[in-house]
């Protein structure tokens, strides 16, 4: 190693504190999330008679008190390599001590966030994510940029532990960077159903939030949709203003989220680093990736961009938090098939092709029709019937879009589901709007689950679940002949491969 | 159509079949662990009836109620029979099989490579009947550990003691 590293060596062999104007980003952390908690507190009491005194007197004493909690929390917090073991080590805690060593070896991808206050005084979060069942997230809240992106470089070197000439490849680096248009191309055309969903759920949580306040909009509301304002102006008006506000938010929060997404080959790793507001660095390692999947959709075909999530090993299924379930996975929005194709082909070093394809049974039309066409009219039907919602030609016209909608849904669910098998990969598609195709390498699989119904049992069909340490994907209505003969192959892979999962 | 689908390369005809492996009963004495659990769900829930069947609103639908919880009970309780049958397991050479379930039959397969550990629990019940459960977990997520219930303490202990020495075989 250069001399340089030596003493880089030097440094990181001792204790090292954060830096000391990450005690601001400490505090507002801290503070933020105070004040969050006890916001309800805070706020019920106030609404009917505020007192200007109370509330100021009330926010410096929590200030106060998260100065001093912050102190001590910057005080007691060392980190420092230990390189005889090659473990990461950090202390913490004044009352409770906490030793922490992670080997660098547990270290799946190390992220270097920002948010805006680390922004102002040009410092860095570190974070690094584990995997195994006896890890705990460790994080460093903050650092100058010089010591994060050393800390970065070591845990490389160390976890490699690559020859330098496997360094001097980073020089011909394959960057994949995606510009504004292309994520406003993207932010237009993704998400448009979660989106909606989001919106209607905010919706009904104002009114219930609102309701809780004693504000009362729901007569106003309820009054409102028995006035009959179902006219055919109204019901454009609505349209309108629902999509503009799908369309508006899916933008403002993709270009916020992705803006200046470049993705880097650094060593064997792929380095992705994005973000207006807080910009994000990632580290992902190839052979941790567990699930492969990209999402398109008709207008997104036509353009020839697609979302790609790459689903790494994650310590935190079995507690499945939605939060760090999150971090596991990592985004790359606005990739067109060429890119994807690279991006592939850098993780498995191979092609995905289409080797044997499986088509569902036809039953999954019929089946999925049932439930989300006809089962939902009969209760809709039984509904009218008794409390007459609507009148007869506004019913007739209601259920006859209903059914067409539901009847193309359930077409294009079955149409557009596929399973394949290859040499290496499996591969499942689905989707009525946003198709998704998810692939994963036969030697990640950890266990398969083969479920059949006692109605499926004389019609020989059956539903395949591979499990993966990213996730599962399923498969309904396989001819279980084919079944069999999949699973048999793919768990004689497994066992025969020498390959590790991780 | 079926032809090409099977002479293809990628899947082999000449190996191992799931289907063919003979997989065996849990310990008769099961039964009674089964019976007992149900007989506790149903003090529960019989309890829950009586909460739910005095609510104001419900008060003319009590009897419904209780009809309908009592049939149900029946339905489950002839059932416990049928599903303690479906209750087997199998350990080949390289993996471990669990199916269950009598109208939603489920039938898991993981590889001996890919446990991660595997523990014996025994109930305050089971310690009555002298039986044992094994689990084995995989990275996989709780969805997929399979978990064998009522297991002779020996049985149990024999099968850990197996498997753990083919992970120990695997390792190296």
């Amino acid at each position: 190693m250069s001399k340089l590293d030596n003493l880089l060596i030097k440094t990181f062999s001792i204790e090292q504190r954060q830096s000391k104007t990450g005690m601001l980003v400490i505090f507002f952390d801290k503070f933020i999330k105070i004040v969050k908690n006890f916001l309800i507190f805070l706020i019920i009491p106030m609404i009917n008679d505020f007192d200007i005194v109370f509330f100021i007197i009330t926010i410096l004493i929590t200030a106060l008190i998260t100065a001093v909690i912050t102190f001590i929390d910057f005080k007691y917090f060392t980190f420092q390599f230990d390189f005889d073991k090659n473990d990461f080590i950090i202390k913490k805690g004044f009352f409770k001590k906490t030793k922490l060593s992670v080997p660098l070896s547990k270290i799946q991808q190390i992220n270097l966030n920002q948010n805006f206050i680390h922004k102002i005084l040009n410092l860095y979060e570190i974070q690094m994510d584990t995997a195994g069942s006896d890890s705990k997230e460790v994080s460093i809240k903050a650092v100058d940029k010089n010591i994060a992106l050393d800390i970065k470089k070591f845990t490389d070197f160390l976890k490699n532990n690559d020859s330098k000439i496997e360094i001097k490849k980073t020089i011909n680096v394959d960057e994949l960077e995606i510009d504004f248009f292309t994520l406003i191309k993207i932010g237009l055309t993704s998400r448009y159903f979660q989106t909606l969903g989001f919106i209607v759920a905010l919706f009904f949580g104002a009114l219930e939030y609102l309701n809780a306040l004693n504000i009362n909009i729901i007569p106003s509301f309820s009054s409102f949709i028995k006035s009959g304002n179902f006219g055919f102006v109204a019901i454009l008006i609505y349209t309108v203003i629902i999509i503009f506000a799908v369309f508006s938010s899916n933008l403002i929060s993709t270009v916020i989220k992705f803006y200046r997404f470049s993705a880097k080959k650094l060593n064997n790793n792929l380095t992705l680093s994005y973000g207006l507001i807080s910009s994000k660095t990632i580290l992902m390692s190839p052979n941790k990736v567990q699930v492969f999947s990209y999402t398109q959709n008709w207008i997104q075909n036509k353009i020839d961009l697609c979302n790609i999530v790459i689903y790494q090993a994650s310590s935190s299924i079995s507690t499945s938090s939605e939060k760090s379930n999150d971090g596991s996975k990592v985004y790359i929005p606005g990739a067109n098939s060429f890119d994807r194709k690279k991006i592939f082909q850098f993780i498995y070093k191979s092609n995905d092709k289409n080797e044997i394809l499986i088509k569902p049974n036809i039953r999954k039309f019929f089946v999925n029709l049932f439930l989300i066409g006809i089962l939902p009219s009969a209760i809709f039907f039984t509904l009218n019937y008794f409390f007459n919602f609507f009148e007869t030609i506004n019913y007739l016209v209601i259920q006859l879009i209903f059914i067409m909608f539901s009847f193309l849904i359930s077409y294009r669910l079955y149409k557009n589901s596929f399973l394949s098998v290859s040499e290496n990969f499996i591969k499942v598609q689905s989707g009525f709007w946003d198709i998704k195709t998810r692939i994963i390498e036969i030697h990640k699989i950890q266990s398969i689950v083969i479920d059949q119904d006692i109605w499926y049992k004389r019609l020989n069909l059956a539903d395949l679940t591979i499990c993966t340490a990213g996730g599962m994907i399923r498969f309904s209505f396989i001819d279980f002949n084919k079944l069999k003969l999949i699973t048999d192959n793919l768990i004689y892979k497994v066992e025969l491969s020498n390959r590790s999962w991780m | 159509m079926k032809n090409s689908f099977t002479n293809n390369k990628i899947l082999k005809e000449n190996i191992p079949q799931v289907e063919q492996v003979e997989l065996s009963k849990i310990e008769d004495k099961y039964i009674f662990i089964m019976l007992i659990n149900r007989t506790i769900w149903f003090i529960i829930s019989f309890i829950g009836c009586v909460i739910i069947s005095n609510i104001e609103i419900l008060d003319n639908y009590s009897i419904a109620i209780y009809i309908s919880f009592i049939v149900l009970f029946i339905l489950i309780f002839s059932f416990t029979r049928i599903s303690f049958q479906k209750k087997k397991y199998a350990f080949r050479d390289h993996d471990l099989i669990y199916s269950s379930g009598v109208i939603f039959t489920s039938t898991t397969i993981i590889p001996y490579n890919r446990i991660q550990h595997l523990a014996i629990h025994q109930s305050f019940i089971s310690r009555i009947f002298d039986l044992s459960s094994i689990q084995f977990y995989t990275a996989g997520g709780s969805y997929t550990d399979i978990s064998i219930k009522g297991l002779s303490k020996e049985d149990a202990e024999k099968w850990k003691e197996f498997v753990s020495a083919k992970i120990e075989k695997l390792k190296k």
